[in-house]
């Protein structure tokens, strides 16, 4: 391996004949040079050749490369100016480019809250494209708190051109919101009560009566007062759900996708690439494909953006009757979940049949829930 | 009265010869590195073997791979994949 001081101030490479490898490597330990034979050759500074050169001329016989590593490339090019040129615009662009903000990266805070987080750095001062020499990291930081909705402690560490922020989210503890007002509970739905309980207010129902939707089930009218009625309320409640699926119907047919659009970003700058510019089909769905890039695990401020339109079209559909009845019983299922949510299902009837090429499907259920619902009321006194 | 001549001190010279002859071993990526202390020739390199010429002898060192490091202070190190070490 190549030293790097060699590389970057120039040298070169001194290869001794096989037989004289032993008596070349005794002069040099004689002379106490450093060196590092590998096969028949070793390395050498520019600094030490004259010394090198000397020791080893007449006594052995070797050969001897020109001026190699980056001093040596200088050399090579000492009359190009443009190499020299480029070199200069080089080092300021490299110079230019360690001054601006190439990525900022969130760490600590909740995943939902990351673009949030980053609209308000970059409304804070810090945002990919800035420059790091007009950033003032504890300015940026409080004005960042004070507009933050999320963060509640916020740490921005500059690690080369990317800003690791370290955020600690905000927890909220929100108070229960006591009801003010007045209100009855009323029914949600046509049920046989089964089980009441009231915490405020009075009881216009009890076990077992009928009730209608809308009735009032506590009242929170008292006794020479009024109240914000509370309680649970548990009724049977019997519904019927019918669904139905056609022998004919239409599907939705999805053709393969095309590129619509394809563009660059880099740092806020889009460029864009291509444009679909043939006619667009009348019904398409829109996919969009962010691809980011990254160099040894770095992420770059470099995004590519492609967008694709894949054209939908409906085409006639028919079911035999046995696929209408599983396709009825997938829909009844799904209705089923949906109505039963928060229930508890005690009796279920379902029936089926074919009327003009549609299958209906059916069910008569029976189940229990809590089926009261507040309902303010205002009271003026005059 | 003669003055008694003192008889002259034998000019006695001491030479005291010190060898600094020291070797150390470890293991290194790619192999094993060998540093010998107190060369004072080289007599044989290839890739193959090493032989070095000491105050108090000759060292011999077989592998292959073998690279030879020359340092200011009378010392080298071989490195590779060395197999045997002889004290000849």
């Amino acid at each position: 391996m190549i030293r790097i001081d060699y590389l970057l101030f120039g040298y070169r490479k001194l290869t001794v004949e096989e037989k004289d490898v032993s008596r070349a490597a005794t002069l040099l330990l004689k002379a106490g040079v450093n060196a590092k034979f590998v096969n028949n050759s070793f390395h050498f500074s520019e600094r030490k050749r004259k010394e090198i050169l000397n020791l080893l001329r007449t006594r052995v016989e070797f050969c001897e490369s020109e001026l190699l590593g980056f001093g040596g490339f200088l050399h090579k090019h000492r009359h190009k100016y443009g190499v020299f040129i480029s070199l200069i615009i080089f080092c300021v662009t490299l110079g230019v480019c360690s001054n601006v903000v190439w990525d900022v990266r969130v760490e600590g805070a909740s995943e939902n809250n990351v673009p949030e987080i980053l609209s308000e750095l970059k409304s804070a001062g810090l945002g990919t494209g800035d420059i790091w020499s007009k950033i003032n990291k504890n300015e940026v930081e409080n004005k960042f708190l004070s507009i933050s909705e999320n963060a509640a402690w916020v740490n921005i560490n500059r690690r080369g051109t990317v800003a690791y922020v370290k955020v600690i989210d905000k927890i909220s503890y929100e108070e229960e919101k006591k009801p003010t007002g007045y209100a009855n509970i009323v029914a949600t739905s046509d049920a046989i009560i089964e089980e009441i309980t009231v915490t405020k207010g009075v009881a216009a129902v009890k076990k077992g009566d009928s009730v209608k939707k809308g009735d009032i089930l506590i009242s929170g009218i008292l006794p020479g007062d009024f109240c914000y009625a509370e309680g649970s309320i548990v009724g049977r409640v019997f519904e019927k759900i019918e669904v139905a699926a056609p022998l004919k119907t239409t599907k939705k047919v999805v053709s393969d996708k095309k590129l619509y659009t394809s563009a660059l970003t880099f740092f806020d700058f889009e460029i864009n690439i291509y444009k679909y510019g043939g006619k667009m089909p009348s019904e398409y769905d829109i996919i969009t494909e962010e691809k980011e890039f990254s160099l040894f695990g770095k992420r770059l401020p470099i995004k590519r953006t492609k967008t694709y339109f894949t054209p939908t079209f409906t085409e006639q559909h028919s079911l035999t009757q046995q696929e209408a009845v599983l396709f009825a019983k997938e829909k009844m299922t799904k209705e089923l979940e949906r109505t039963l949510n928060n229930s508890t299902l005690l009796r279920i009837k379902t029936e089926g049949e074919f009327i003009d090429g549609v299958y209906y499907m059916r069910a008569n259920i029976t189940c229990s829930r809590q089926i009261g619902e507040a309902k303010t009321f205002n009271y003026e006194s005059n | 009265m003669q003055r008694k001549s003192k008889k002259p001190k034998e000019n006695r010279e001491v030479k005291r010869t010190t060898s600094n002859f020291h070797v150390e071993m470890d293991k290194i990526l790619g192999g094993i590195s060998l540093s010998v202390c107190g060369v004072k020739n080289i007599l044989n390199f290839t890739s193959e073997e090493v032989v070095l010429k000491l105050d108090t002898g000759k060292i011999k060192v077989s592998g292959f791979s073998l690279d030879l490091i020359i340092y200011e202070n009378k010392t080298v190190e071989v490195v590779g994949k060395i197999l045997r070490v002889e004290l000849l």
